[in-house]
């Protein structure tokens, strides 16, 4: 399977972390972001993503690419087990996400321990593609784009 | 008018989620669903696309046990067993069936997806009450569409069995975003519990059939007895003048 793990778009500050929205800087370069990875033909037929606001946000800003469903799952507000390892079936599925679980779910599910995640940068709006077998060590990272990045691609 | 916020029908699901998960009172269930379809309705008035497949996915999932809960009520009335061993087939049968079905149901309340939609519908944005009220008219438009499917006036037309159930699927879905939007729904309302009746029918007469496929139990007087019953009602209601002008 290809897995597309992302971090949710710039979000305003508040003290309730669950309900910060999106800013609307943050809406608009998540857009430039979607506009990209439609530009690259990518296209989910699931996305998984966290129930706190900004992650909801960036998961309907998403929508476009999705053939399938959105759904949301509480594992997400939490460092990754295998509960969620097993939530993660179908063709090409993105995940949206918050630091530092993402980075711990992609060190596990490349090299097999979740405690490396501080090796990998994921800044807000960016995306990892994975391909293989969604277990510990099962997948293989294709590439790590920043939002800048993406829009340099899209030109 | 009250900003378009999830508030009322989300406090009406977190009430009604721990009832359900006891698994005593059908009301639970029942009102876990009732609350999940207002909800999605109010998320497609907003024009979202986030949470709606999670709304469906758990109405949805707690089908089979509502269906069990609702046949049980009837058979509780109105047994339709003709021998003392058939009435104990059937309660075996609908025993088993029903603790499956809460374990099903289980599952579902106790989900990191339900608890996941239930966290995320607390920090929804409120609608913007204009879409809202754009989105309206394409609630209008289902109904339309499915009642032309539905209604044949001619009196020699066959009833349509499944596009009654869409017109209700649709007529239900637009009077709750009338109500979302605090417009008068009740003629709607009286309509949709007809056309709700009929589909109950529909729903007992295939759990019938399950259980004559399970336990070998004759039902098919019963069965004819509902699908009498089921045309009458369609035909009653569907060539009925002043309930198509309702309709339309």
């Amino acid at each position: 399977m290809e897995l597309f793990l992302i971090r949710h778009a710039i979000a305003e500050d508040g003290e309730d972390d669950d309900a910060r929205p999106l800013s609307a800087r943050g809406r608009k370069r998540f857009k430039e972001v979607v506009g990209a990875l439609d530009a690259l033909g990518v296209r989910f037929d699931r996305v998984l993503h966290s129930p706190k606001r900004r992650a909801v946000e960036t998961a309907e800003l998403l929508a476009p690419l999705v053939d399938g469903e959105l759904e949301v799952t509480a594992l997400l507000k939490e460092a990754p087990r295998d509960k969620l390892l097993g939530q993660l079936h179908g063709g090409a599925v993105a995940v949206v996400g918050h630091e530092p679980h993402l980075s711990s779910l992609l060190a596990w599910l490349t090299v097999g321990e979740p405690e490396q995640g501080r090796a990998f940068v994921l800044k807000k709006g960016s995306v990892a593609v994975l391909a293989g077998e969604p277990g510990p060590g099962g997948m293989q990272l294709l590439a790590l784009w920043s939002p800048g990045a993406l829009r340099k691609l899209n030109g | 008018m009250s900003p378009l916020t999830p508030a009322p029908w989300l406090e009406h699901l977190e009430k009604h989620v721990p009832i359900a998960l006891e698994g005593v009172d059908p009301e639970g269930i029942h009102q876990v669903r009732v609350a999940g379809r207002r909800l999605r309705v109010l998320m497609e008035l907003g024009g979202h696309r986030a949470l709606v497949g999670d709304l469906r996915w758990l109405v949805r999932a707690l089908g089979r046990a509502r269906d069990l809960d609702v046949l049980a009520e009837v058979l509780a009335v109105q047994p339709y067993a003709r021998t003392a061993e058939g009435a104990e087939a059937v309660t075996d049968w609908l025993t088993g069936l029903a603790e499956d079905a809460r374990l099903e149901a289980h599952d579902v309340l106790t989900s990191p997806r339900l608890e996941g939609l239930i966290q995320a519908l607390r920090t929804l944005a409120p609608l913007d009450e204009r879409e809202a009220r754009r989105s309206l008219a394409a609630f209008s438009e289902r109904v339309r569409k499915a009642l032309d499917t539905a209604v044949d006036t001619r009196l020699d037309a066959p009833v349509r069995v499944d596009a009654i159930h869409a017109l209700r699927r649709a007529l239900r879905r637009l009077r709750y975003a009338n109500d979302w939007l605090e417009e008068d729904a009740r003629p709607l309302k009286s309509l949709q519990g007809a056309l709700g009746a009929m589909c109950d029918l529909t729903a007992l007469s295939r759990l019938l059939g399950d259980l004559s496929l399970a336990e070998g139990v004759d039902v098919s007087a019963a069965q004819r007895r509902l699908e009498r019953a089921h045309r009458q009602m369609a035909a009653r209601l569907l060539r009925t003048p002043a309930a198509l002008s309702a309709l339309r």
